[in-house]
């Protein structure tokens, strides 16, 4: 459970995301669950210390990523959203991102988008860097690496389906995504691997 | 204060930007069309709510999906082609296929987007249904087909009376 202690610990974490970020997991609530959902979350973001309403939020300034933190807790909690749909919630932000509007453009091909992928990250965060080590479009797989970014394992699964999302815009086929290195279970950094 | 007049001038630029997504978005998800966009690869990146009530797909199912699975084959490839050479294509009669599997009728629109450097980053498409005005278009040439045999039996009645009449005559000029 969410406690005021624990997201004060949050709130410390260095790093910083776009409000873009917060707003489309809002939307999602909104989509999803109206807007009692949306309140359910905005009351118990007061009630763990950081009020912020879905209205006051500026999608292009910078917030800590703590608070994105805990914004999923939150969300997580009063749905008692599993695994499975914070995977889902990654996949269906899209939707509502203005930043895959604006990337849009180098949709054209795979090698485009590889090159992009470290400044759409730096669009979003402050912190960690993602980078395409390994693709390949006879072999039909592509490894997402991301460094630096011990923040929290709740993205573990948002990324998941982001990334799957993403790359199912690209590679006009679904894929499966696996993260294979997890910088909360010893490794160095997180690694994904997208096959279709 | 030069930072600061930077800082103003970014926070500035920054809720232009806001207002201007929100106005789109507003507009987009407005839309009665039902609207979509495509990446040159043919992959639809984006769509409206009113593409999503007429293709029966979600969200999640529509985007991603190659936009060949929703049109006959050999149509979508004449469209896509003429979209890329053309730049736009106005109301081209094609049968689209929701996921219901039944097969639509619709005219549909396009207009490519380039980039800075004049490069295709993909195009909207926009569909209008038809199945409506062709329901009608149907009846409307049943009912022409229904008036052309009345009319031939009429007037193949009347012009039978003219004849009669006439032999009729013809007979009573001999009889006197």
């Amino acid at each position: 459970m969410l406690t005021k202690e624990e997201a004060e610990k949050l709130i410390k974490i260095k790093g910083e995301v776009r409000g873009l970020g917060l707003r489309v997991d809002w939307d999602f609530v909104l989509r999803e669950k109206g807007k009692e959902g949306l309140k359910k979350v905005e009351d118990k973001l007061a009630e763990s210390g950081f009020p912020l309403k879905y209205k006051e939020i500026k999608p292009m300034d910078f917030y800590p990523v703590g608070f994105d933190v805990i914004s999923l807790l939150a969300i997580k909690e009063i749905f008692n959203f599993n695994e499975k749909d914070m995977e889902r919630m990654g996949r269906l932000v899209i939707k509502f991102s203005l930043f895959i509007k604006i990337f849009m453009k180098y949709f054209a091909s795979l090698e485009l988008v590889t090159k992009q992928v470290p400044r759409m990250w730096r669009e979003h965060y402050t912190v960690g860097d993602l980078e395409t080590p390994e693709f390949s479009k006879e072999k039909k797989y592509m490894v997402l690496r991301m460094k630096n970014f011990r923040i929290h394992p709740i993205y573990c699964n948002i990324h998941k389906g982001y990334f799957s999302k993403v790359a199912e815009m690209i590679v006009k086929a679904p894929v499966t995504c696996q993260e294979t290195k997890c910088m909360f279970k010893g490794n160095l950094y997180h690694e994904f691997l997208i096959t279709w | 204060m030069v930072k600061d007049e930077k800082d103003k001038k970014i926070s500035l630029l920054s809720e232009d930007l806001t207002a201007l997504e929100s106005y789109i978005s507003d507009i987009f998800t407005f839309s009665p069309l039902p609207l979509c966009f495509v990446s040159p690869l043919g992959v639809i990146l984006e769509s409206n709510p009113a593409f999503e009530k007429i293709s029966g797909f979600s969200f999640d199912e529509i985007v991603g999906k190659p936009v060949e699975e929703l049109f006959d084959k050999k149509e979508v490839e004449e469209l896509v082609r003429d979209t890329l050479e053309k730049g736009i294509v106005e109301g081209k009669e094609m049968k689209f296929l929701p996921k219901t599997g039944i097969e639509m009728p619709a005219q549909v629109f396009t207009k490519a987007r380039k980039d800075e450097e004049w490069n295709i980053t993909g195009y909207f498409l926009g569909l209008f249904d038809l199945t409506e005005i062709k329901k009608t278009e149907k009846e409307l040439r049943k009912r022409i087909e229904e008036l052309e045999k009345f009319h031939k039996l009429t007037v193949g009645r009347e012009l039978k009376m003219i004849e009669l009449k006439k032999k009729i005559k013809e007979l009573e000029a001999k009889n006197n």
